[in-house]
């Protein structure tokens, strides 16, 4: 969640873009590891 | 002999389509701010605490609007290129698809048992879940139709002293959200970083004793 706020700040004072996008991917595979962590069922359903 | 151009031109940016452009970005903020602040209001005034899949939901619409906000900060500055609009755009589709993935996984979760009635109460008859789900869809369609203007259209900020505060403040306005939810989760987590599966109070309070 720091990591968001701090990739927030960084794109609104209009860092280098590389700066922002680093942060931002960062974030994005945080959230996925997070979401991985807390997906321990698995799920009984056929399509 | 005849040479081929090597470059397209862009058509004529409109005037009137790069400043309904640069609203809609606004709005957009304004959408999820809504959106997150009524999050908010449920956890608070209702009392029903986040889980965990609900809080990676958060964070995935925190995700999608930051770029939408680099947007607009960029076209406050005059900064704002068509590349870089682009770029935006890209990265709050990638943001939205990540996060209907988890509502998805988690609409799932709730249905694969019969006798489940689902986490939390419902808000119109759905659950925020299935709330999270349609706005990500929304935010992938918004999203889709700004880059299919984008020869049309680049966001461009208003002269006007007035609207430009009241597009600064709504950024602040967001960027006090992400504070907000930055607090909420420590409360929610306390010192063990984690968030339990069934959350039923605020751990920080209850480890530092109150």
């Amino acid at each position: 969640m720091i990591l968001l706020l701090v990739t927030a700040i960084v794109a609104y004072r209009g860092m280098a873009r590389r700066w922002v996008i680093i942060l931002w991917v960062v974030s994005l595979v945080a959230m996925l590891c997070m979401f991985k962590y807390h997906v321990t069922s698995k799920l009984h359903l056929h399509f | 002999m005849t040479t081929m151009p090597t470059t397209v031109t862009e058509p004529d940016e409109s005037k009137t389509w790069s400043t309904v452009a640069f609203w809609a970005m606004v709005l957009f903020v304004v959408g999820y701010c809504g959106v997150l602040l009524g999050a908010f209001a449920i956890q608070f005034i209702q009392g029903e605490f986040p889980c965990p899949l609900c809080m990676v939901q958060r964070y995935a619409m925190i995700l999608a609007t930051i770029p939408i906000m680099w947007i607009i900060s960029d076209a406050l500055r005059g900064q704002l290129t068509r590349s870089r609009y682009a770029q935006g755009l890209g990265l709050a589709i990638i943001a939205s698809v990540a996060g209907s993935l988890e509502s998805t996984r988690q609409i799932l979760l709730h249905i694969a048992n019969d006798k489940d009635p689902g986490y939390g109460s419902a808000v119109l008859g759905l659950h925020l879940y299935t709330w999270a789900w349609i706005t990500f869809m929304v935010v992938i369609v918004f999203c889709s139709i700004a880059v299919a203007m984008i020869g049309t259209a680049v966001p461009t900020a208003p002269t006007t002293k007035n609207l430009r505060i009241v597009a600064r403040g709504i950024l602040w306005l967001f960027l006090a959200i992400v504070v907000a939810n930055v607090i909420a989760i420590f409360c929610l987590e306390g010192f063990s970083g984690v968030l339990p599966d069934d959350p039923s109070g605020y751990r920080l309070f209850h480890e530092l004793g109150f």
